[in-house]
């Protein structure tokens, strides 16, 4: 029946008692037992922790002190295996006690032959497996929530945006909450924040998140293919009320219900407009003063009640502004001592931080709230999301173009035509000459690269080249469908000649003043070059050119 | 692409045509002057007609720079202007290859 012997362990501090055990124990046919014994309570605590045995018997006096305290000790100290309670005389009292202090049973002296041992230890174990699967199965819904979670409901933020940057930290506790957010992009100028909270935890939360999630998705398709005639986007009442009309009725008869904060941000107006659906207030830092302040909307949370008007609220904001979003877990973090983190410390914390970027921020404020509540004050998942509004002179470009091209060799002089056309008849002032001839080489290189390493030679591709002046910048910007090409993996070229090919990124990073790689909320590879134009003092950056020019 | 070539003093000065030598005709410039390079030993390569060269066209100097080597002969470039001198200083090819003003220098630097 066994594939070893059961391991016990007997807490018993009368040696008759000892012996009594063990004739039983030995009496056991078909089941073999090894014993452990120990007589005292701290002996017997000691091995207890141990968790070296499947199974312990436990004698209600053990000196001065009880097996009641031991097992609570045990089960507090990670003891794993089933106790079972071995006492003189019927009380019902003790009998409660034990169970309530975590006893798999209670036996009573004098009244224990063999058999009836045997099943107890049988029973004990059982038990003691159905918990561990339960144990499992629970862990394991954790973990497929915070997948959901990781994978669905909190993904990565726009990394490319141009009027604004934004920063996010989520740290999950262990119980997942329904947290999500979301981002939708229009244009250059437009996107919207998404914030949202659903009531209660686990898998159930997780899901309604997500549908939440994919219906403000839905609801955003739908509108914007409907407004298109009249030359507009959908506003953030008209969206949260489409997401509200598909999903109350089911939010009701699931009782759950979720705060929402959608906002969208118009870089051009320097405007965001939001609804406010019960969530936590956003904090919006005003850089030119310094103040902080608290926006709130008037709206209950989707699946309160049926016929709810959603409203918009305006907010402006000037350049460096920033805004931060939030889960109640950051607020209502507990110290020891019952006090809450608070809005008030957040927004302290945040007027004291401003200057940060938005993701030490974020970081920030969650490592604020936990050091705040202590390892153990923290029920809920902490997140926080931080828009950083662009400085004056970044973000908004004096002159845009862009052109599109298949995938051959053949436009690459179309292209360099236009970087060239560009540089000289629209970034003003016009770029050096010099400047330029290397912009041109950087572009054509990067379009070299991607037609032989991200489409590997397939010509009907496409790719795009947009290109932007800036009051001390051009910048060109280049997208693309292929496979992914990092160009920090490119080894360094052979500069004695030796081998014909490797120049390309090398080429690249000596013509511009500033190259980046990334994928785009699309999947599209972009390469973004920047030339600076160079001032008077920064001459002195030729130091950085090839060291023989002679 | 066809190239003209013409021998002075048991020099052949290839004319390479322009005004782009980038990936879109590299290739073709390696396999057309590639026969030009078996034949003779000592080459130059005037590139007046060129007003831009990427890597690719680089690339495929050296593979004649190499071609030459590896049977005993030699590659010189003439005609080089700035924008190109710029890409072949920027990776340092400029010291390995030697560049001349005109053809009659390069030829003259076989002596």
């Amino acid at each position: 029946m066994q594939d070893r012997p059961t391991r016990v362990l007997l807490i018993e501090d009368d040696p008759d008692d000892y012996a009594l055990t063990k004739d039983f124990l030995s009496d056991i046919e078909d089941d073999t037992y090894e014993m452990e014994w120990v007589s005292t309570f701290e002996t017997g605590l000691e091995a207890a922790q141990r968790n070296a045995h499947d199974v312990i018997l436990v004698d209600f006096r053990l000196g001065e002190r009880t097996g009641l305290e031991l097992i609570r000790e045990a089960l507090k100290a990670g003891c794993r295996a089933p106790v079972i309670f071995l006492t003189g005389q019927r009380d019902r009292e003790i009998d409660r006690a034990a169970m309530q202090a975590g006893a798999a049973d209670y036996l009573i002296k004098g009244r224990i032959d063999a058999s009836s041992l045997e099943r107890s230890i049988r029973y004990s174990l059982e038990r003691r497996r159905h918990m561990d699967a339960l144990e499992r199965a629970h862990a394991r819904e954790i973990e497929i929530g915070a997948r959901i979670q990781s994978t669905l409901l909190l993904t990565q933020p726009p990394a490319d945006l141009q009027g604004a940057k934004i920063g996010s930290v989520s740290l999950p506790s262990r119980k997942v909450d329904g947290d999500f957010w979301g981002f939708f992009r229009y244009d250059r100028d437009r996107f919207d924040v998404l914030v949202g909270d659903v009531m209660g935890k686990g898998v159930p939360a997780a899901l309604i998140a997500a549908a939440s999630k994919s219906q403000c998705q839905d609801a955003i398709r739908r509108l914007v293919l409907r407004l298109a005639e009249y030359g507009r986007l959908p506003d953030p009442e008209e969206i949260v009320s489409a997401v509200h009309f598909s999903m109350t009725k089911q939010l009701c008869a699931l009782d759950s219900f979720v705060t929402l904060c959608y906002a969208r941000f118009d870089t051009a107006k320097r405007e965001m407009l939001f609804v406010d659906a019960g969530h936590m207030r956003t904090v919006h830092y005003h850089a030119s003063t310094g103040a902080v302040s608290l926006l709130e909307g008037h709206n209950l949370p989707l699946g309160f009640a049926e016929h709810e008007m959603y409203a918009q609220c305006r907010q402006t904001f000037e350049p460096n502004d920033i805004f931060v979003f939030y889960s109640d877990g950051v607020t209502e973090a507990r110290a020891p001592d019952g006090e809450l983190y608070g809005v008030e410390r957040l927004q302290n914390l945040v007027r004291a931080n401003a200057d940060k970027d938005p993701d030490r921020l974020a970081d920030m404020v969650c490592d604020a709230a936990l050091a705040f509540a202590g390892p153990s004050g923290l029920s809920d998942d902490l997140t926080c999301l931080v828009v950083r509004m662009a400085a004056d002179d970044e973000g908004r470009p004096i002159y845009r173009a862009g052109m599109e091209v298949h995938s051959t060799p053949q436009e690459l002089d179309a292209m360099r035509r236009f970087v060239d056309w560009f540089c000289k008849e629209r970034a003003r002032p016009a770029l050096a000459e010099a400047e330029t001839n290397a912009l041109v080489l950087a572009v054509n290189e990067a379009a070299s690269n991607i037609l032989d390493h991200a489409y590997w030679g397939a010509r009907d591709r496409r790719l795009q080249l947009n290109m932007e002046a800036y009051p001390g910048s051009v910048v060109a910007e280049m997208s693309d469908w292929g496979q992914p090409f990092d160009h920090t993996t490119v080894e360094p070229p052979a500069f004695d000649g030796s081998r014909e090919g490797g120049f390309g990124v090398y080429i690249i990073s000596q013509c511009v003043d500033d190259f980046r790689y990334y994928r785009d909320d699309l999947g599209r590879n972009c390469l973004r070059l920047v030339k600076r134009f160079r001032g008077a003092d920064e001459l002195g950056q030729d130091a950085n050119a090839p060291a023989d020019l002679s | 692409m066809a190239l003209k070539t013409h021998v002075i003093d048991g020099v052949t000065v290839v004319t390479v045509p322009g005004p782009n030598l980038d990936s879109g005709n590299a290739d073709e410039f390696r396999t057309e002057v590639a026969p030009i390079l078996a034949q003779s030993g000592k080459v130059v390569f005037d590139l007046g007609e060129l007003e831009f060269v990427d890597s690719s066209g680089l690339g495929s100097f050296l593979t004649c720079l190499r071609q030459l080597n590896a049977t005993g002969g030699d590659l010189k470039l003439c005609r080089m202007r700035k924008q190109v001198r710029t890409l072949f200083e920027l990776v340092r090819m400029h010291r390995v290859f030697e560049i001349l003003g005109t053809p009659a220098e390069a030829v003259a630097a076989f002596k």
